[in-house]
């Protein structure tokens, strides 16, 4: 996450700050105009971290803004009283039912009210408290970025106890390195690494939007509809999105068994079957106990889209 | 939602998702910022930050929790149930009556051609066919369908569409020489009470889904005949304009990066266009596009314009809003 003390872009131009101030409705939290500013210039500063700014690019930057959520998250931000009764009345019930989302029952009270005392800014820095909306800039919804926030602490959570672990813990959860059949026949183990290496690769080659759809989908055990809500498609557009990918992996891993290791076509049957093998025929029991309390995908079992 | 594919492989699937495993947590690079991946789940990226965004994010393990999350907490998303169609103000209503009316004039037309050839002399054909064309010319455009979960959006063939629109719409297929290209793959849109009735009915834009806009068209019938006036839209807050039907097309500053989703010319100097995230522009002088004050955050889909004050928008989530003072003020319908 960039400071919050990222060096200003100065905001020269003071029709334009004029007319951000006026579409932010800041004057209803008593936010004055230098405080609008400094937020305004921290997104700016932000963004444009490398590239070059010119008035125009600016100005086009300003007007894509969220003004009157900035303006809602730098009034929190200063502790202004009407700003935070506002905030909690229109997003806290959004806020606790994210959190469960994200982390399931228990754990998400805990995560939403962890999130209140960042919000706040209970450290002081320079004399200044720091709050963590100092760090939204408008360029989402709120609730988009708060969301965001929650999933992001969730994660580092979730690292963190893994790195607590007790080592037999983890061994008990399937982390050691399964012993399986192929380890006793080396052409199995053969056949197999080859299968995974043409996979590995051709997952690779995979344009990044692909693999994000299969990767919401295998690993990260969303709906349709969710990856739909992600990428923007329709979910039935989801679904057939997926059916091409999953046939051209395996073409394209059949493919290069064949031409780059020129195997026949009942070899590369069987290594298909021995790579198969090796992952275990249950996609439940592959990705299993990935994620801790949140609910994974239910619309089934068997991995079928 | 029944499987597409439902007698493949299961063992397959493992062999993938064990294969994506390897394959994430290999990005190499810093993971950005939770204000960014909300704000590409929000779609208000410009196109190469959001092309970094997904480079980093398909090899990365927590990005792609963090994405999954936001889709997973995401309110639209938990209520997945069908949604029953909104209630239309009287313009959506009228919309109908058009293919209505030609659906009639088509069924007494061909019963009575079954029945007896004969007896409907050509010219009589020619008199109901005119009148069908007067209707489609005078009634507003066709509503749409309300589409459901679980169905697929029939494609669009752009041909089609634009063969509806005439002379214009051909004029538009051609690439002006160095024109920006959009990828004109929707419709062209005839939201001006004259324009494009009937006939670009079934081409409009579905409403009320979440698929990624695809670039449009909006054009202004209203416009004095041979003036020809048109404007385009779609991702990244791109509108051109072009004065000579779509023969070239003029870059317009829209100040807004989010994707623009439908449009609404009532003449060929004003004209309404709206977006994700609640953008919502108007130009009253044909060039300038100011963002007008929204009433909501939630994604736009449906703008109807009768002049520069009165305007009808529709949100994904089918709340209608109103204005008469030039979208100053807005109400809840």
């Amino acid at each position: 996450m960039p400071s919050a003390q990222t060096p200003r872009a100065r905001l020269a131009d003071e029709r334009l700050l004029d007319r951000a101030f006026t579409r932010s409705n800041a004057p209803r939290w008593n936010l004055t105009r230098g405080s609008f500013a400094s937020a305004l210039e921290r997104s700016i500063a932000s963004r444009f971290v490398t590239e070059v700014k010119t008035p125009a690019v600016i100005s086009d930057y300003v007007d894509s803004l969220n003004l009157e959520e900035l303006a809602l998250a730098c009034a929190c931000a200063e502790g202004q009283v009407s700003a935070w009764a506002y905030f909690i009345e229109c997003h806290r019930p959004g806020l606790r039912a994210a959190a469960r989302a994200i982390a399931g029952d228990d754990a998400g009270a805990d995560l939403a009210d962890s999130l209140y005392a960042e919000l706040y800014g209970l450290e002081e820095r320079d004399g200044r408290r720091r709050s963590l909306f100092d760090y939204f800039h408008g360029r989402s919804r709120l609730s988009t970025w708060l969301r965001s926030i929650l999933a992001q602490r969730n994660v580092d959570r979730a690292r963190v106890a893994r790195r607590t672990r007790p080592l037999e813990e983890a061994g008990e959860n399937g982390e050691e390195p399964r012993a399986s059949s192929v380890q006793s026949d080396p052409d199995r183990a053969r056949f197999a690494a080859l299968a995974q290496a043409a996979l590995s690769e051709a997952i690779r080659r995979l344009q990044p939007e692909d693999r994000l759809r299969l990767s919401s989908y295998y690993l990260q055990r969303l709906t349709l509809a969710q990856i739909g809500r992600l990428m923007g498609e329709h979910e039935a557009t989801v679904s057939r999105k997926l059916d091409r990918l999953r046939r051209e992996l395996r073409a394209g891993v059949e493919r290069s068994l064949r031409e780059d290791h020129q195997l026949s076509d009942a070899q590369v049957q069987a290594c298909l079957d021995c790579a198969m093998d090796d992952t275990g025929f249950d996609l439940d029991e592959v990705l299993g106990n990935r994620r801790a309390g949140a609910g994974g995908r239910q619309e089934k079992a068997g991995g079928s889209f | 939602m029944k499987p597409i594919d439902a007698d493949r492989d299961p063992a397959f699937d493992g062999f993938v998702a064990r294969g994506l495993e390897r394959e994430t947590d290999a990005s190499g690079n810093a993971c950005p910022d939770a204000d960014l991946l909300a704000a590409w789940f929000d779609r208000s990226l410009s196109p190469l930050e959001a092309e970094r965004i997904e480079a980093h994010s398909a090899a990365c393990g927590s990005c792609q929790q963090i994405l999954a999350d936001l889709a997973r907490s995401e309110p639209e998303v938990t209520r997945a149930a069908p949604v029953p169609a909104p209630a239309r103000p009287w313009h959506w209503h009228w919309r109908w009556l058009a293919p209505l009316a030609t659906a009639v004039v088509v069924l007494v037309v061909g019963t009575r051609t079954l029945r007896a050839p004969s007896e409907v002399p050509s010219d009589v054909l020619l008199q109901m066919k005119s009148k069908e064309s007067e209707m489609a010319r005078t009634m507003p455009p066709m509503s749409p369908p309300v589409p459901v979960p679980g169905e697929e959006r029939p494609a669009i063939r752009p041909e089609s569409a634009l063969e509806s629109k005439g002379e214009t719409a051909r004029a538009l297929q051609k690439p002006a020489p160095g024109a920006v290209q959009l990828t004109e793959r929707a419709v062209v849109q005839g939201q001006a009470p004259s324009a494009a009735a009937g006939a670009g009915a079934s081409a409009r834009p579905t409403a009320l889904t979440r698929e990624t806009p695809e670039p449009l068209l909006v054009t202004s019938a209203a416009a004095p005949p041979g003036n020809g006036v048109t404007w385009r839209y779609g991702q990244g807050g791109v509108i051109e304009r072009s004065t000579d039907r779509g023969q070239t097309w003029e870059r317009q500053r829209s100040g807004v990066t989010a994707a623009l989703t439908d449009g609404s010319a009532p003449t060929d100097r004003i004209c309404w266009i709206v977006g994700a995230r609640g953008v919502v522009l108007r130009t009253t002088d044909g060039s300038t596009w100011v963002r007008v004050a929204s009433p909501t955050m939630v994604d736009l889909v449906s703008v109807h314009a009768w002049n520069d004050a009165n305007s009808t928008i529709t949100a994904a989530d089918h709340t209608e809003y109103v204005t008469t003072d030039g979208g100053a003020s807005w109400r809840k319908r």
